[in-house]
């Protein structure tokens, strides 16, 4: 369990650099790549780090649930550590939403890096709720 | 550790491993399709497209997993 709590953090953190670094390409026809237009690897990037995050933030919830008597019987500051991550994790995820929007609507390099930024606080929301599921012994 | 309390924490595990363990095998079959083939296909990019799309169309209107809500203390 400490393992994978780890392993979370490191994959939150990590996926952006990941994706942004990659030499992969975009086959053309796909969603971010339409026919006759450039292929748009940061907004992929972005997409695919925030898709992440938000799965990460999404079990940690549901496990915290799931769980919750056993969790509250062994500390209660798991769960009163990812209530104070919930509104938190749902702004982030509303505010990637409202500038994708935007960003789909007009994609300019302003947009994209509010993007970015955006994404960025949705992994860093991730890693919290990573690192407060317990940890084994 | 008391039998009891292994037994617990075994089946937290259990619980907790589809829910959690999703999200790393979606990294890993991220970091496998850019750095397998070295090209993204249509249909993974459509795939990852539609799933943002979904999760961003309901955070936009509030509608979040009853497990993202703050709920009261167990007593």
């Amino acid at each position: 369990m400490k393992n994978l709590s780890r392993l979370l953090g490191v994959i939150a953190l990590g996926c952006f650099i990941l994706f942004t670094g990659c030499k992969a390409t975009l086959q053309e026809g796909g969603a971010y790549a339409p026919i006759g237009e450039n292929a748009d690897m940061a907004f992929y990037a972005a997409d695919a780090s925030f898709d992440v995050a938000y799965a990460i933030v999404d079990g940690a919830f549901k496990f915290e649930r799931d769980n919750r008597a056993a969790l509250w019987a062994i500390d209660p500051n798991i769960k009163r550590t990812l209530d104070k991550i919930r509104p938190q994790a749902a702004e982030a995820a509303k505010r990637y939403a409202q500038l994708r929007a935007a960003y789909l609507k007009t994609p300019t390099p302003v947009a994209l890096c509010d993007l970015q930024a955006s994404m960025t606080i949705m992994q860093n929301v991730s890693a919290r709720a990573a690192a407060a599921i317990p940890k084994g012994n | 550790m008391p039998l009891a309390a292994i037994a617990g924490a075994l089946e937290m595990l259990i619980k907790a491993a589809p829910d959690i363990i999703k999200a790393v095998q979606m990294a890993r079959e991220y970091i496998s399709s850019l750095f397998g083939g070295g090209k993204i296909t249509k249909e993974q990019q459509d795939e990852l497209f539609a799933r943002v799309n979904k999760v961003a169309g309901e955070a936009l209107l509030g509608n979040l997993p009853d497990w993202w809500k703050v709920e009261p203390d167990p007593e």
